[in-house]
């Protein structure tokens, strides 16, 4: 049997005035996975952290952190959670290294080897005020401050989304030896891809409303590909209309444009019975999975 | 106990009050460097105050009291405006700054996502702004105990203190409110404002006071700056009531902030 839970949220739903920001929340993640949190701008992903850290109190429902009440024990969620702000701001006159130290000595001192680590691992200067820093060398320091008193529980708001891809990798590589090492991590982005490549399992948020929580393998599957294939000749578009997943064909010249969900098997397939010039496979597109579950929501409300 | 966020509240406003605290002891010893010049003129100072209104003089100079002696002296020229309103100032713009800063510069997250309490924060922030408040006053008072008897202004030194005690007070007092209104509204600008416009229309109420009878006991009754005995506090002594009052003040207003604070949603 897995072991308890290591974030719990009930019902967890937040106004701000007439808005509803967050809706009904309900969501459990096991301890020791890496659990993505899918939402576009605006969606109440933030709006979820900040409950979580005591920032801001829900207008109903309850959420737990390794067991902890998020509003009467905050004070011990907050001990054992890093956290990496959305919109993540500095003390522009403190230098990297008296910030952390600053974060550091409010929670009672954390181990200078580790961020000397960390910070070597991002290739992080940390003798540099954090005013001048570049931002992506501020989410370095961000990041930095969340993993360096190697917490049980990790929360990153969008953690990789102001960096390189090279440094994003090397921001995945740790957040996976967190996991490694039995933390439980819960990530909000609003990259699928990402999601996909970096998560044991996402949920996605809609308008304050969780829509799905899944395996990202099946997430994956739900996504829809958009295949371009340029032929060395006319091929029929209504050859690709018949193959399962398929909902659209465009055809213009000897280029055919398919949009297809799951498995591609068939339309490849397919395409090699022909002439095939070059394919290019776009990325899965978001908004395209939130508008499935929405409309897929809204079907079964009727 | 440890007192990160204090140390580092001062630390990062040191600059600031090195400032402020030369600025406050090289202005009061000008003063006092000009006391043997306009003791001298002595007759034509008097004439000159005599024909001031009675309430004007009064809440000037303090009533009956000598202006040309060193406590009335000391009491116009330092006590009833320059040192006071500097202190007001202080207490004022870190007094709404101090919390609400954090949530301004989007800090606040950071901060408190280490496992410090709501109530500590607030505290420790509330003693980074107030302290450099006592920090000027014990140095004027130092200043004054040695520079003035070398220009003729001996002064009792418990006296000089307890009225110094009561000025940085009334500064602790207003800070302390635009404290309680910026950390219930996360606006460190709605807060010193609030504060600044209630300490004007307070001291416009000390000096209305003054000038017309029917309101004197009304306003001595509401006017902090009646509390601190005003410029009459070196000749005549501070007020224990209006010292308890101006102790009282700031003490329930940093226990209004922290319920207000430990209530409010963050601003993001």
């Amino acid at each position: 049997m897995a072991s308890s839970p290591a974030i719990v949220c009930r019902g967890l739903t937040k106004d701000y005035g007439a808005k509803r920001a967050l809706d009904g929340v309900g969501l459990e993640l096991r301890t020791g996975e890496i659990f993505g949190y899918l939402g576009s701008n605006g969606a109440g992903k933030t709006t979820t952290i900040r409950c979580l850290l005591g920032l801001i109190r829900p207008t109903a429902g309850t959420a737990t952190v390794l067991g902890l009440d998020v509003r009467d024990d905050s004070l011990g969620v907050r001990r054992h959670t890093g956290y990496l702000p959305g919109d993540l701001r500095l003390y522009p006159r403190l230098t990297a290294r008296q910030l952390l130290e600053y974060l550091g000595d409010l929670r009672g001192g954390v181990r200078g080897s580790r961020v000397e680590e960390l910070a070597r691992r991002l290739e992080c200067d940390l003798g540099l005020r954090c005013g001048a820093m570049s931002h992506g060398n501020r989410q370095k320091v961000g990041i930095i401050q969340a993993l360096m008193h190697d917490p049980a529980v990790l929360i990153l708001d969008e953690p990789t989304a102001t960096l390189d891809p090279l440094m994003q990798r090397i921001v995945h590589d740790l957040i996976r030896e967190a996991r490694d090492r039995g933390a439980t991590i819960f990530v909000s982005s609003h990259d699928l891809p990402e999601v996909a490549h970096l998560c044991d399992r996402a949920g996605i948020l809609r308008q304050g409303r969780l829509v799905a929580v899944q395996d990202v393998n099946e997430l994956a599957q739900q996504g829809r590909h958009v295949i371009s294939i340029e032929f060395l000749e006319p091929v029929d578009p209504s050859v690709f209309e018949r193959l399962p997943g398929v909902s659209q064909v465009t055809a213009s010249d000897h280029t055919l444009t398919i949009t297809a969900s799951g498995d591609l098997d068939a339309v490849v397939k397919t395409a090699a019975r022909f002439r095939v010039h070059g394919l290019r496979s776009a990325e899965v597109d978001l908004d395209e999975v939130f508008r499935d579950y929405y409309r897929t929501e809204n079907a079964d409300a009727r | 106990m440890r007192v990160d966020v204090f140390r580092r509240e001062l630390a990062d406003h040191r600059r600031s009050l090195i400032g402020c605290t030369a600025g406050a002891v090289l202005l009061g010893a000008m003063y006092i460097f000009f006391y043997p010049t306009i003791r001298s003129s002595g007759a034509g100072v008097e004439q000159l105050l005599d024909a001031m209104p009675k309430g004007f003089r009064d809440a000037f100079i303090g009533a009956g009291v000598d202006y040309l002696s060193p406590a009335g002296y000391l009491g116009t020229e330092l006590f009833s405006i320059i040192v006071p309103a500097l202190l007001l100032v202080m207490g004022v713009l870190a007094g709404g700054r101090a919390l609400a800063g954090e949530e301004q510069n989007g800090t606040i997250d950071l901060l408190l996502s280490t496992p410090i309490r709501r109530s500590r924060l607030a505290l420790e922030k509330a003693g980074g702004a107030l302290l450099p408040l006592f920090v000027v006053g014990a140095a004027v008072w130092v200043m004054i105990a040695v520079v003035g008897p070398s220009q003729g202004l001996s002064v009792s030194l418990g006296r000089l203190a307890v009225a110094m005690l009561a000025v940085a007070l009334l500064g602790a007092g207003f800070g302390m409110l635009a404290f309680l209104v910026a950390s219930a509204t996360g606006s460190a600008g709605v807060g010193g404002g609030i504060a600044a416009a209630l300490a004007v229309a307070m001291y416009a109420l000390n000096i209305i006071g003054s000038l017309v009878p029917g309101l004197t006991g009304f306003a001595n009754a509401v006017s902090p700056f009646h509390w601190d005995g005003g410029s009459g506090a070196l000749a005549n002594g501070v007020p224990w009531a209006g010292l308890l009052l101006l102790i009282v003040c700031p003490i329930v207003l940093l226990g209004l902030s922290i319920l207000a604070y430990e209530r409010r949603d963050l601003t993001a």
